[in-house]
């Protein structure tokens, strides 16, 4: 049971998704881009933050560079769902960065897993 | 030898030769002198007849003319007449005139006309042998006065000393016919010797011994013995005769031999130098044969090269290629028949023209240098030109270009055919090339854009699809059907979400700038956790099996992407092998490769399979009833074996076994750091 900030630029998977993680018992905070998320991160705790990478404004890399600037926030899981195209450099400041990262087309399970995977070792 | 025997034998004949001739000679020498001294003694002894005749008929003549012309005897005048005949004959001496009535004071005068005689009684003493002498004179010429005829004449006693006696003085004394005794006599005293000597001299012009009757010799007698072919002559001297011996003149008496042997050498000064020339001659002569047969071999060989040189002429000549030889300074030297049939020209347009020049070859000055460039590099250059015919047609020449053999590194032949035909096929060729290698790429780009785009409708659906099963089938009441159904929407998605994401994969790794990041990492431990994985899965698939050797097995590349090789291979391993089976996954290596094998008891590839295996989408036919699937896994596989500079292969046993073996480069120890993260 923990609280997901699910992070997509693209409606339906986002909350097809949400439906899927609620579903497993979770909690899950929506939001559309990086600003939203950052807003929704500073007004309320979340436990992993799952982003897409490629979005409109600001994008899963500085969204998470942001979280991990933020002294409040920087110890919060930054799971990745992206795509396989991404170049190297952007994966490299990923692995970085981030806690993990889930390659687009993905199974639902794995994902859960992967969040599972995260928070738990936070706690 | 021989050669030396008959040249002696030669030297020998001419000496006999020789010797003959000398003696011929020397006899006709001989017979031609004896007749000489003869005539020249007759020619002696009829002059003395003749001059002693004269003389005495001179002196008798002149006695008896005074003595008829009445004159009576004057001493004094007969003196003067008598010196007056002296003049004129100087053979005459002396002549005295004495009077046997007076002969004491008689004028004794010689032929410096100086008295000698003096009166013996003007004068006290004894007498001085000039007084002497004077008187035996005076008695000798009494004596002869008294002769009558010469052998009636004494000798008569020297001028200056007894030895004069000795010598044998010869007079010829004439008597004056005396008819009258008083009238006295005219007596010539004259010096046989002076007075023949001189004329024999004159004539004899050789050696000559005279003596009179009674053997006295009035000319020192030769020194050496009488020759043979000396001879006598009887020389009449008034009453008396002279024996006149002449010999021959004198010649330098020659042995024959030497003459023999100066004839040899003479002969040996000529005929060695005869021989040396001879020999000098041979030589030459042989030299010249040797010189002659070498020119003659070596003319043969000239010919035979000549020949060949023509024959390779005519090859040149006849190839259908054009052939071109181009000098170090760029003048065309040479073409081929070919060459001016393609060009539709004479040779005499291009031989002897700077091949910059030559319009219809196309070669600028630029080009040439770049082809000298060329072939200085690499042996040989190939280039394909426009050329212009002279009709103004083109055609495309692919000339090859390479080094002139004899004339220096710039000099360069050029062989060339029209390849026109072949040149529109190859771009033919390109162009079709090019539009496949667009169209594929269009493809490849429309399969990357295709599922690129698809990945986030497929992951909605395989999220809604995961939902759906884990909602609905919690429900009792589904129906059986519906579960089946269920059931099909699950694996349709996953399977389509596998799909899409092989081909992001594959679109990934086949972009031709594809590269993988390059960690130095453990192969060993890297397939240990893989295949401890799939042994927890326990389904129910064959057993895998893992071999490790001992030890790292460090190689250079990227994790994620051999964990999908190992993963894609074990899993197409245990989707071809019955549950009863088995897969034996092994890692190895030694010090140069480290190697992965993958083998199974499956049901192996075919033959006819095995080579396409690897390409995208292909699908063996019996595979493709057997397991579901898009033909990308193995070609995904060797696409990452290739990216990380290994090698994959494959051996299969239909119905048996198959085994897929890759071989990696060993890569360097990491620092120990290294080595115990990538554990």
């Amino acid at each position: 049971m923990a609280t997901i900030l699910l992070v997509d630029d693209e409606p339906t998977l986002r909350s097809v998704l949400c439906e899927y993680l609620r579903f497993a018992g979770h909690d899950v905070v929506e939001c559309r881009d990086g600003d939203e998320a950052l807003e929704q991160l500073h007004a309320s705790a979340v436990d992993v933050v799952v982003s897409d990478v490629l979005m409109p404004g600001m994008d899963g890399l500085a969204l998470c560079g942001a979280l991990r600037a933020s002294p409040s926030l920087a110890a919060i899981p930054f799971l990745f769902v992206t795509a396989r195209t991404v170049d190297p450099e952007m994966k490299a400041e990923m692995d970085r960065i981030g806690n993990g990262s889930v390659l687009k087309p993905f199974e639902p399970d794995a994902l859960l897993k992967a969040i599972e995977s995260v928070v738990h070792k936070q706690t | 030898m021989s050669v030396r025997f008959s040249q002696f034998l030669i030297v020998v004949v001419l000496a006999l030769v020789a010797f003959a001739f000398f003696r011929t000679m020397s006899a006709y020498q001989e017979t031609v002198s004896a007749s000489d001294v003869r005539m020249r003694g007759s020619a002696i002894v009829e002059h003395q007849r003749r001059r002693l005749g004269d003389r005495v008929a001179a002196i008798e003549g002149l006695a008896a003319r005074m003595a008829m012309e009445g004159h009576g005897f004057s001493a004094r005048l007969f003196e003067k007449a008598a010196r007056a005949g002296m003049h004129q004959d100087p053979a005459l001496r002396a002549i005295d005139f004495f009077n046997a009535d007076d002969v004491h004071v008689a004028h004794i005068e010689s032929g410096g006309a100086r008295n000698l005689g003096v009166p013996p009684t003007k004068r006290s003493g004894h007498a001085s042998p000039e007084e002497v002498q004077a008187v035996e004179l005076a008695v000798f010429d009494a004596a002869l006065s008294r002769a009558t005829s010469v052998s009636d004449i004494v000798p008569k006693p020297s001028a200056s000393n007894g030895s004069a006696t000795a010598r044998g003085r010869f007079y010829l004394a004439t008597r004056v016919v005396r008819h009258n005794q008083e009238l006295g006599s005219i007596v010539e005293h004259l010096d046989a010797r002076d007075l023949i000597l001189d004329d024999v001299n004159r004539g004899a012009s050789g050696p000559f011994a005279l003596s009179d009757g009674r053997g006295r010799w009035l000319h020192p007698p030769p020194h050496q013995p009488a020759e043979r072919n000396s001879q006598i002559f009887a020389l009449p001297f008034a009453d008396q005769v002279l024996t006149l011996t002449l010999m021959p003149p004198q010649r330098i008496a020659l042995n024959p031999w030497w003459f023999v042997l100066g004839w040899l050498a003479l002969v040996l000064s000529i005929a060695l130098p005869m021989e040396v020339v001879g020999n000098i001659n041979r030589r030459v002569q042989a030299l010249n044969e040797e010189l002659e047969s070498r020119v003659a071999a070596r003319t043969t060989q000239l010919e035979a090269s000549l020949e060949e040189s023509r024959r390779l002429a005519i090859v040149v000549e006849s190839v259908h290629e054009g052939v071109m030889a181009v000098g170090a300074s760029g003048f065309v030297r040479y073409v081929n028949a070919a060459l001016c049939k393609e060009l539709q020209c004479m040779p005499h347009e291009l031989i002897g023209r700077q091949i910059s020049d030559i319009r219809s070859l196309g070669i600028s000055e630029q080009h040439l240098s770049d082809i000298r460039a060329g072939v200085s590099a690499t042996g040989f250059v190939y280039r394909e030109m426009e050329r212009h015919r002279a009709d103004g047609t083109q055609y495309v020449a692919g000339v090859t270009f390479t080094r002139h053999a004899l004339e220096g590194s710039d000099a360069l032949i050029a062989v060339s055919r029209d390849v026109t035909d072949r040149r529109g096929l190859i771009d033919q060729l390109l162009e079709t090339t090019r539009r496949l290698e667009r169209e594929t790429r269009a493809r490849a780009d429309f399969i990357a854009t295709a599922s690129h785009e698809l990945r986030t409708p497929v992951t909605t659906l395989r999220t809604l699809a995961a939902l759906l099963v884990d909602k609905l089938g919690q429900r009792d009441t589904l129906a059986p059907d519906d579960r089946r159904l269920l059931d099909i929407l699950d694996q349709e998605t996953k399977r389509l979400a596998h799909l899409v994401d092989d081909l992001l994969k594959i679109t990934k790794i086949d972009a031709p700038e594809a590269t993988l990041v390059e960690h130095t990492i453990d192969l060993g431990a890297i397939v240990r956790r893989e295949i401890e994985a799939f042994q927890r899965f326990g389904d129910a698939g064959p057993h895998v099996e893992l071999h490790l050797d001992e030890g790292p097995a460090y190689v250079k590349g990227d994790e994620e992407a051999l964990r999908s090789v190992i993963d894609n291979l074990v899993s197409n391993a245990r989707k071809f092998t019955p549950p009863s089976g088995r897969v034996d996954v092994t890692v190895e290596h030694d010090t140069e490769h480290a190697r992965l094998v993958v083998s199974d008891t499956g049901v192996g590839i075919a033959k006819s399979d095995l080579a396409h295996i690897f390409e995208r989408f292909y699908r063996a036919p019996m595979t493709a009833a057997r397991a579901p699937g898009a033909g990308l896994g193995l070609a995904i596989v060797a696409r990452l074996v290739e990216l990380m500079h290994g090698t994959i292969s494959v051996a299969s046993e239909m119905g048996h076994e198959t085994t897929v073996t890759i071989e990696y480069p060993l890569a360097a120890v990491p620092a120990t750091e290294h080595a115990l993260e990538s554990r």
